[in-house]
């Protein structure tokens, strides 16, 4: 079992702060790494494989600090966001000589039992690129695991995945989670962590915005106040009906739209079309504004 | 020396699309050789000229750069090192298993036409056949390690030894002035060897065996180290808003 560990880790390249005083500890299970792009994922995921030093900050795993420390990969395993893989090779060949690197007792044990974990077995004598974007990611998996490390990192590994793929890799680093081992992953799609991972840390420009259980979070990201632009044929008296409803928490009337912040989304959809009929007021347009997945991060920052 | 390294490495030098021309010069130089025997003639009035000149002097140095740059520089650009590299494997052993490669696929490709069409132009001369061998396996592994250097340190590593070879060694290494230039020029390093081992009349080298031997070992020696040092530093960044 292995613990991660940040403490007060900054990463600035030039004048751009990539990754800004971010402190956590990482333990055993799985944990999604979750953030939009550019939020300095992959910067936070190459300081902890050892690829890229922190500029100010401490980067550990199991106490050991992680830059320019080979003895560390034999407990880590790595899954870069680039799709590079040596095509020329056949998916058993590529596996075969990750254990080979790493002087396993068995290498031909290690990489079959690697190749069985993600499924690939069938196509391990394929060259790699012949491969799909989904059977290469497997490949690169079974690489970064073939010696069982304690920690395993993976920068948006479902990219490119279609979902029985997807779901095919979401058991194996659920069980390997289960196994004790330290899964960390990065995504930018909600979805993708909601299902895998039992803790979530959130990134935004290279802050960590929230931390915990993705459950709380996830009912910090529903609970928000929702922003909709509605254009109507009498904006006025529409904006003086909703504003008496509790799921409104304020009307702005604007020259040629209404701008309503509703603190419920689901009760303000319900309620629109109900006092709209009820005032005989016709809805032109009811377009929610700011539903970006970064929007959504920018609030749980600021709450 | 990293035996699971060494055998990916030569996969990859020898299965990139680029490996073609690894076969088109040495074809080049032996049909050369071949015809030039049948027009006739004592061979020893243009051996020189095809093995040294043409072999040593540009076929060595450009198959260096095609395999040197793709040995390391390659993986580096499309992020296949990192396989390698999460593995608890020290650096200076990828680079000089890197090196070693290069330098064997070169003289695999350069070297050994060399000693071939020596052969077939003077089938008596075998002393001379593998004197200029030798040469063109010096020539393989110094010029390599400079490219391998190259490709590590930059991503225009293959315009930059190009520069290198037709500017520096032919263009400005041929001025009469040159002293300094030709004191950093790998050609006439290998050339002076050439000219020690072999009993060829037209090579002339313009520096002492000295200064090639110890030159040669030097711009290996610091090559290698260079590009051990940037490998211990490599780096992988992320994309950042502002």
């Amino acid at each position: 079992m292995s613990e991660i560990e940040l403490a007060n880790v900054s990463r600035w390249y030039g004048n751009l702060v990539a990754v800004n005083d971010i402190s956590m500890r990482i333990g055993p299970g799985v944990t999604g790494l979750l953030g939009p792009n550019g939020a300095g994922k992959t910067t936070l995921l190459s300081m902890l494989a050892g690829f890229l030093k922190p500029s100010k900050g401490k980067v550990t795993v199991d106490g050991e600090p992680t830059w320019s420390n080979l003895d560390l990969y034999r407990k880590i395993g790595f899954v870069p966001e680039r799709e590079a893989i040596f095509g020329y090779l056949t998916g058993w060949e590529f596996v075969h000589a990750s254990a080979r690197l790493h002087k396993l007792p068995n290498t031909r044990a290690s990489a079959q039992a690697a190749i069985e974990l993600v499924d690939l077995v069938e196509a391990s004598g394929r060259k790699i690129e012949t491969y799909s974007k989904g059977m290469r990611q497997r490949a690169r998996v079974a690489a970064a695991l073939v010696h069982r490390p304690s920690v395993l990192l993976l920068d948006e590994p479902f990219n490119g995945m279609d979902p029985r793929q997807r779901l095919h890799l979401m058991g194996v680093l659920r069980r390997m989670g289960e196994a004790g081992h330290t899964v960390l992953y990065s995504s930018h799609i909600l979805e993708e962590v909601e299902r895998l991972a039992s803790v979530v840390q959130v990134m935004v420009t290279g802050r960590l915005a929230a931390s915990g259980d993705f459950r709380s979070i996830r009912r910090l990201m529903t609970h928000r106040p929702h922003v909709f632009t509605v254009r109507s044929s009498d904006d006025r008296r529409l904006a003086a009906a909703l504003v008496t409803d509790g799921s409104v928490a304020g009307v702005t009337v604007g020259a040629d739209a209404l701008t309503v912040s509703a603190s419920d989304y689901g009760a303000f959809t319900r309620l629109l079309p109900q006092v709209a009929r009820a005032e005989k007021i016709r809805l032109r347009e009811v377009q929610p504004t700011d539903e970006s997945l970064e929007s959504v991060f920018s609030y749980l920052v600021a709450s | 020396m990293n035996p699971v390294i060494a055998s990916i490495t030569w996969r990859g030098a020898l299965g990139r699309r680029r490996a073609i021309l690894l076969f088109v010069f040495p074809a080049l130089l032996l049909v050369l050789t071949i015809l030039l025997s049948i027009l006739g003639g004592d061979p020893r009035d243009w051996i020189s000229a095809v093995v040294s000149g043409l072999g040593i002097g540009a076929m060595i140095p450009i198959l260096a750069l095609i395999v040197g740059t793709s040995v390391l520089g390659v993986e580096i650009e499309d992020g296949n090192i990192v396989h390698v590299l999460t593995k608890p494997v020290p650096r200076h052993e990828i680079v000089i298993t890197k090196l070693v490669v290069a330098s064997a696929v070169t003289a695999l490709f350069g070297a050994v036409p060399i000693v071939l069409a020596t052969i077939i132009a003077m089938p008596d001369s075998f002393g001379t056949a593998f004197g200029l061998g030798a040469a063109a396996l010096v020539g393989s592994i110094v010029y390599s390690a400079l490219f391998v250097m190259l490709s590590a340190l930059t991503k225009r590593a293959v315009p930059i030894g190009l520069l290198y070879i037709l500017i520096w060694e032919n263009l400005l290494g041929g001025l009469a002035a040159a002293r300094g230039v030709r004191a950093l020029s790998v050609r006439q390093y290998t050339t002076r060897i050439a000219q020690e081992l072999s009993d060829l009349p037209d090579i002339n080298a313009k520096v002492g065996l000295g200064t090639a031997v110890v030159m040669s070992i030097v711009f290996t020696v610091f090559a290698t180290y260079l590009a051990i040092r940037k490998l211990r530093a490599f780096t992988i960044a992320g994309d950042v808003t502002a």
